[in-house]
């Protein structure tokens, strides 16, 4: 039982006149039960509040998250990387390197883009293209930064990643051949796929593209409003397996020996 | 009621701070906390918690300053501190900054101050103050008209900004203390359907009031433009489900929801704790509101008791308020989640309103003035 309003320290002298008394302490009693039945429409509010809550983070949370994977969540290629080419002595005639691209994706407010500009300057060499100021047209748009970086330069960009929303840094391989004009032609040649996989398009890259490509992996990442990748949710979804080496009966020839 | 009658009072008085008002203050502080995670990567974290700690400073020692001010002293000052208060109200209309399309902030040097925010303890005062000079006829149209009068003059600045947010907290304020203390529900309803015309200019002249109601009844409709903050909303609740994600791993609202830091801030910290961790929030909200029930059924006169059930009903009114929006249970509209919402002009508002309270629940053995 709630009380009710106290009477005043300091009562007026009594009287016979209904009119006389004090509204305060006359009405006390009525406006204490409005109060209380305001205190119980809050309780009320509160109640809905919590059912509401529960609804969207228990029982339909399911749905939700169903249609959030189907939006905004990226599934990507890591591309396997080609197997080489040898000679019968186990030289190497073709062979992969995997080199990796760097790009950003601005975001569209631009103090925040020069707020994320000075965190990449801590790479000098990646924003030294970059005009300052960034100019209106590249605000959302995807910018690329550098390509074919050996893995130790990029690897000093895994740190940076988690400080710079919407930088990218994506692999991608680069075939070598070794430099004789006889075998070069024999070997052939390889083209990139859109996913970054080398597909041979002639000679012996062709003939035996299907041991030499390998089979490629695939990562999950989330996106934000922008497209851009959130790097701290970027997961492997599927493993990628490197393709097998094909080693030939013939021998490469003395300029092939400074191949790795 | 004496000293010994009410040893927290003793205590009160000895320590400068009640356990609720210390309890007020350690929620403002968990506030920077939320603020300093929703912010994280997306703008510099540092700028925006190293600022709401310095509103939680100042708002601290305006809470001590205006719970140790005496009822008698506001009643004396409350022209001044009306006149205080308007007038910043008004010149802003003409010399403050647009945001959002909105001109309610002076700014200086980066720093901004939302006069609307810190007129709502005052506004409260005003009203209460009508209330104890209006008693002899509680419910009659002599208690109601001046009361309308008194929120038309509140209110009209504040729509003219135009900031309908506010405006509402305004409104409802007024409705529970009106109804509250003895006025009659066939006055409201006469004061709603006067209001419907105002309404009707408000729809034609702002059309963008107009999506957002029909975006809260369908959003899927417009999921790419007005509805899309609902829908966030939703999903950011969702993916935080019973426990939620790490506290820094709030990715979602990060991601998607806009303005996580200040008016969905209440689903961006569901996303972070759970369910089970908003509880405790909404327990404390909900404990504001008996606190305030408890102490104004108690105190010995009407500007005190309206003033108190005032301060706890405007606060707790605009967190339900904040949180309807954010659960899609009302349209949304600007309003931010008080102590907790990122905002100087809202969290001081905040603790000035809960100091003025205190200051009414004290034992005040002077006798009030006039």
């Amino acid at each position: 039982m709630l009380p009710a309003i106290t009477p005043t320290l300091d009562p007026p002298a009594p009287s016979t006149d209904p009119a006389a008394v004090p509204a305060d302490r006359a009405a006390a009693p009525r406006h204490a039960a409005r109060l209380t039945i305001l205190l119980f429409g809050f309780c009320l509010w509160a109640l809905i509040i919590v059912l509401r809550l529960g609804q969207f983070m228990i029982v339909d949370r399911d749905r939700y998250l169903e249609a959030m994977s189907r939006e905004a969540l990226f599934t990507g290629v890591v591309p396997a990387g080609r197997g080489r080419i040898l000679d019968r002595d186990g030289r190497p005639l073709a062979w992969s390197e995997r080199v990796f691209n760097v790009s950003w994706h601005l975001p569209r407010d631009r103090d925040q883009a020069e707020m994320l500009r000075d965190r990449l300057d801590r790479e000098p060499w990646l924003t030294a293209a970059l005009p300052r100021p960034l100019p209106e047209d590249c605000l959302g748009q995807r910018l690329q930064l550098a390509r074919d970086l050996p893995a130790a330069q990029a690897v000093r960009l895994e740190a940076l990643s988690d400080l710079v929303p919407g930088l990218e840094v994506t692999a991608a391989f680069r075939r070598h051949v070794v430099d004789d004009p006889v075998l070069r032609p024999l070997i052939g040649a390889v083209e990139s796929a859109p996913d970054g996989t080398e597909v041979g398009i002639s000679g012996l890259e062709r003939a035996h593209d299907d041991i030499l490509r390998g089979l490629p992996g695939s990562f999950r990442v989330m996106l934000d409003r922008e497209g851009r990748w959130l790097p701290e949710t970027w997961r492997k979804a599927g493993e990628l397996r490197p393709g097998y080496d094909v080693q030939l009966p013939l021998r490469g020839s003395r300029s092939a020996e400074a191949s790795p | 009621m004496t000293t010994a009658a009410n040893p927290d009072g003793a205590r009160r008085r000895r320590w400068g701070l009640s356990r609720a008002a210390l309890a007020f203050i350690g929620v403002s502080i968990w506030g920077c906390w939320a603020i300093h995670s929703a912010c994280r990567n997306a703008y510099s974290s540092q700028h925006f918690t190293s600022r709401q700690v310095l509103w939680v400073l100042l708002g601290t020692a305006a809470l001590v300053l205006c719970a140790h001010l005496t009822p008698a002293w506001y009643r004396r000052r409350l022209p001044w501190l009306v006149a205080a208060v308007w007038v910043p109200l008004a010149v802003v209309l003409v010399l403050g900054i647009r945001i959002n399309g909105m001109r309610g902030w002076f700014a200086w040097h980066g720093y901004f101050l939302q006069p609307s925010e810190l007129a709502k303890p005052v506004f409260v005062l005003s009203l209460a103050r009508l209330l104890e000079r209006h008693p002899a006829s509680p419910g009659s149209w002599r208690d109601a008209v001046p009361m309308a009068a008194l929120v038309a003059l509140w209110g009209l600045p504040i729509a003219l900004q135009p900031d309908f947010g506010s405006l509402l907290i305004y409104a409802l304020t007024a409705v529970l203390l009106f109804w509250g203390f003895g006025g009659r529900t066939r006055h409201l309803a006469f004061a709603a359907a006067a209001v419907l015309p105002a309404i009707g200019v408000v729809l034609w002249r702002y059309p963008y009031v107009w999506h957002r109601i029909t975006a809260f009844l369908n959003p899927d409709s417009v999921a790419r433009s007005a509805g899309w903050h609902i829908i966030q909303f939703r999903r950011t609740l969702a993916s935080g489900g019973l426990f939620g994600r790490a506290w820094e791993e709030g990715l979602w609202s990060r991601a998607y929801l806009p303005l996580g830091h200040s008016d969905s801030v209440f689903a961006s910290t569901a996303e972070k704790v759970g369910f089970v961790g908003m509880l405790p929030l909404l327990f404390i909200i909900l404990a504001l509101v008996i606190y305030g029930h408890h102490h104004a059924c108690r105190v010995q006169d009407r500007f005190r008791a309206a003033v108190i059930i005032g301060m706890a009903g405007m606060l707790v009114t605009q967190a339900f308020v904040h949180l309807s929006v954010n659960l899609g249970l009302m349209p949304p509209t600007g309003i931010t989640l008080p102590l907790v919402s990122y905002g100087g002009s809202s969290l001081i508002s905040s603790m000035i309103a809960f100091g003025i309270a205190e200051a009414m629940i004290r034992d005040d053995p002077a006798p009030a003035e006039g």
